[in-house]
């Protein structure tokens, strides 16, 4: 290549980026997000499109490094957010982003929705959910732990991949899971897995690659990994192992900001969200479950949902209060 | 033993005077300190831009975090942190100089073939995303990783080592890093003049006497700024720590300021622990940035290759067959890895090819502003050793000329990223728009202690070579730069380019706040891919990064670097 080439391309970028966007008339509906929901491979796209067919608005995905980060991203600009909505935040962030006083009630008819657990909240409209899960590959490991009792008793004999739970959510999510599984004797649970844990990585793209890699036996991730795997590959071979103290949910929200000037657009697309449309997008882009029944049913090979006696949550206000302390404990008995 | 002609030590009182009457006074009055000539200035001016930039990224977020005002407490061992990352950092830094210096030794005085790709492949590992050059280690020295692989292949147990722990991180590390100290050694070694070599193969020097008497002086006068460097950068790895590192006890700074700035919000702290971060790095930097080169050889091209004997001649092959299998095995397995048919189809796509275009952009913009910042600083200190005065002032000048571009590197990124937000938001900037230009500056300012360490020794031994021959000539500031300095450096300049260019690929991560809709790097589409599943994806474009970055490191020296150097 040369440098007249170079220079060409070099330009052509300036030029791609600088050249503002064609300015439309209708308003825009902006949505702060994380930015694994808005990438072309997320739902994001596909619910773009979905709601500016009927909301004769554009609708703006603004993908920031985490979720907590697109509600920080909100604080920090105050009331000159762009932003309308925060979408992506979960159970176990609920409690402290309702305590920001940031959201509006969201007033979206949720009758339609239906969760493996009781999960009720004026601000934040539920859009999918998860449970989470230990994955393994059935080829490598035929016989894996059943229960936390069993992963507890198997030591050296097997390595797993952990995420942080400052910096992951489900990394969290483990924590919590701990916790609403065992209460206070979760500590000593911990202790006794201690030994397995390989690594505990930063997110959990590293430590899935950890497990793609055949560095681990078992990730920390989701029941709906192994759909991934099935649908997208064909490959059958990866599975999620059941426990038998339960798995804890995950279910992801979205909420209106109160400074939104655009509060009708937003509820509509809360409202839009939890639509048949919408909720058929969810479980091949985001991999999680769609929070109402799809009128043609879950896709093939995709994970079925859990009994309601085998999920676990916490409620808001126990997390919100407690997560501090679950984190601490948890360090310190995995040292 | 003296081989070569060493230039007058700049102390007598006399030239200082001299010095002091001549243009570069114009500026000047004070008859003992340092004068401030042009160069100075702009130098000064880029090093406390620096400086002040540092400074206000954490006031702005000192002072952000009185809106929010949330306090919290963290059970972060600060102490036991600090000691740990400077183990690891200081560990990594030896093995880098142990590696590195071996390597660029043994590229130095054997005939190898294809050396110009060797050398692209030895700079080619640093600008990669760590967490690539990571997996790449693992798949080779993995649980299920090559070696392991053959091993059982052969019918043996898998082996009983694992890469997990401060060991795995020293490794990573020492690929990532070594490889780079290597090339940089080797570029310094080879300004070792021609008569120089030949004198020393008639005197039939030992390998050690070689090593002593010619090779030394000239690796000892790169090490303080490529050991700062590297140990700042290894001081604040953070993916590869945490990936790497088995567990929370290796657990990094980042980590505790990411939990104060996400999940607690209680920006107090995550400045403070920026600022510690900050000033612990200060006490390496400042003494370092204090020193100056004192080599005095001049980059010119050696031409002459002056060949081991038998014994050390098997002895260094040998070695450099395992260093550089050390070194290339974890990026050529991301190639192997990465190379597959659907790759035909994903650069076809429109995310692929606006990805590639916009890293294409940030990474030659970024780098034209690197190398001119390099190369103002490195005119700026050769400016102290040009007027040849020996003050304490100088100290002091060259201290704040270099030290503010190495305490970039210490600024842990999560919070760099709050503070480029908050200041573009106080200077009343759209966030979405200006984003690709904190990229551009982030990255250049990231690369720029690489540059640093890489042209200031030469140009340094420019001005302490030249200098008599440029006074008696009485050139101007714009003729040495023009005719003297930069014709010497040009190689230096075309190879800073290079790693400028590679480097600025484009990590987004300063700029997660801003929002990155609109436009994508290829590292960024990389982990997005790994964060969907695609880890097929990832893979590729792992490959392609590191196939443009071997190129760049290949072609660009040969476009920009002048003839003798292919």
């Amino acid at each position: 290549m040369s440098l007249n080439k170079l220079t060409v391309a070099a330009l052509f970028g300036l030029a791609s980026i600088a050249s503002p966007a064609i300015a439309d008339e209708k308003p825009t509906l902006t949505i702060y997000t994380y930015d694994g929901f808005s990438s072309d491979w997320g739902p994001g796209p596909g619910l773009k499109a979905g709601y500016e067919a009927t909301c004769n608005c554009v609708v703006d995905f603004v993908g920031a490094d985490s979720s907590i980060g697109a509600l920080r991203k909100a604080q920090l600009e105050g009331d000159t957010t762009k932003a309308d909505i925060i979408l992506g935040l979960d159970t176990s962030v609920a409690a402290e982003a309702a305590a920001t006083e940031l959201f509006a009630a969201h007033g979206a008819d949720l009758s339609a929705v239906k969760l493996p657990i009781d999960y009720t909240s004026e601000q934040f409209v539920p859009f999918d959910y998860g449970y989470f899960a230990f994955v393994y590959n059935k080829e490598t490991m035929p016989n894996p732990p059943t229960s936390f009792k069993a992963l507890a008793g198997m030591k050296n004999d097997i390595k797993i991949a952990l995420q942080d739970p400052r910096s992951s959510t489900p990394g969290l999510g483990f924590v919590l899971w701990g916790v609403a599984a065992f209460g206070n004797d979760a500590n000593e649970l911990w202790g006794e897995i201690a030994p397995s844990i390989l690594t505990v990585t930063k997110g959990w793209s590293e430590a899935y690659g950890l497990f793609l890699e055949g560095e681990v036996d078992m990730v920390l991730s989701y029941t709906t990994s192994p759909s991934y795997h099935k649908i997208a590959e064909e490959n059958d071979n990866i599975e999620a192992a059941i426990f038998r103290e339960g798995h804890y949910v995950q279910v992801e929200l979205a909420g209106v900001l109160k400074s939104s000037n655009q509060q009708e657009l937003a509820q509509g697309f809360l409202q839009y969200l939890v639509s048949q449309e919408a909720q058929a997008i969810i479980p091949t882009t985001n991999w999680m479950f769609p929070v109402i029944e799809l009128a043609g049913g879950l896709p093939e090979g995709f994970a079925t949902p859990l009994a309601t006696e085998q999920t676990l949550l916490l409620d808001d206000a126990t997390v919100g209060a407690n997560t501090k302390a679950f984190i601490e404990k948890f360090f310190e008995e995995i040292k | 033993m003296q081989l070569w002609v060493r230039t007058p030590k700049p102390s007598s009182k006399s030239s200082l005077k001299k010095s002091n009457n001549s243009v570069w006074s114009r500026f000047g009055s004070g008859a003992t300190s340092a004068h401030i000539t042009t160069r100075l200035t702009l130098g000064l001016l880029i090093a406390l831009g620096v400086g002040a930039l540092i400074g206000a990224l954490l006031a702005i977020i000192w002072q952000a975090a009185d809106l929010f005002g949330n306090s919290s407490t963290s059970s972060t061992d600060l102490w036991h942190l600090l000691r740990m990352s400077s183990i690891q950092a200081g560990l990594s830094v030896l093995l880098a100089f142990a590696t590195g210096g071996f390597t660029a030794i043994a590229l130095s005085r054997l005939y190898v073939p294809a050396k110009p790709l060797i050398l692209a492949f030895l700079s080619a590992g640093l600008v990669l995303p760590t967490l690539v050059v990571a997996f790449g280690l693992l798949s080779i020295w993995g649980r299920s990783g090559l070696i392991n692989d053959i091993n059982m292949a052969l019918g043996g147990d898998r082996l009983p080592i694992s890469v997990f722990g401060l060991h795995g991180i020293l490794a990573a590390h020492t690929v990532l890093n070594g490889s780079f100290a290597a090339r940089v050694f080797y570029d310094r070694l080879q300004a070792i003049p021609n008569t120089s070599l030949k004198l020393g193969q008639s005197l039939n020097l030992s390998g050690w006497q070689r090593y002593t008497i010619l090779d030394w002086p000239v690796l000892k006068a790169t090490m303080p700024g490529l050991g700062a460097t590297i140990f700042l950068m290894c001081f604040t790895s953070f993916s590869v720590v945490l990936l790497l590192g088995g567990g929370p006890n290796n657990a990094t700074f980042e980590v505790a300021i990411f939990e104060a700035v996400r999940l607690d919000f209680d920006l107090h702290r995550a400045a403070l622990l920026a600022a510690s971060q900050l000033a612990f790095c200060l006490l390496i930097i400042i003494p370092t940035a204090s020193l100056k080169s004192t080599s005095l050889m001049v980059g010119g091209t050696q031409t002459y290759l002056w060949t081991s004997r038998s014994f050390s001649k098997s002895t260094l092959s040998v070695g450099l067959v395992i260093m550089l299998i050390a070194y290339a095995s974890p990026l050529l397995i991301i190639v192997w890895n990465g190379i597959d048919v659907a790759i035909i189809e994903l650069v076809q796509t429109r995310r692929f090819v606006n990805a590639l275009t916009t890293s294409i952009f940030v990474a030659t913009t970024s780098a034209t502003l690197t190398l001119l910042l390099a190369l103002t600083l490195a005119f700026a200190r050769a400016d102290l050793v040009y007027k040849a005065s020996e003050n304490a002032n100088n100290v002091i000048i060259r201290t704040v000329l270099n030290a503010p571009v190495f305490a970039y590197l210490a600024m842990p990124s999560i919070v760099l990223g709050l503070g480029f937000f908050l200041l573009a938001r106080l200077l009343g900037l759209d966030t979405d728009e200006v984003g690709i230009y904190v990229v551009i500056l982030a990255n250049a300012l990231l690369a720029l202690p690489l540059a640093n360490a890489t042209l200031g020794p030469p140009v340094e031994e420019i001005s302490a070579k030249h200098r008599k021959l440029m006074r008696s000539l009485n050139l101007g500031n714009w003729q040495r730069i023009t005719q003297i300095e930069l014709p010497l450096v040009r190689k230096q300049c075309a190879y800073i380019f290079a790693l400028g260019f590679s480097f600025s690929f484009g990590d987004l991560g300063v700029i997660a706040l801003f929002g990155t809709n609109d436009f994508t790097t290829l590292p960024w589409l990389m982990y997005r891919a790994l964060g969907a599943y695609r880890s097929n994806d990832a893979g590729m474009i792992a490959a392609i990064l590191l196939i443009i970055s071997v190129f760049s490191f290949y072609i660009i020296p040969k476009l920009l670097g002048g003839k003798q150097n292919a």
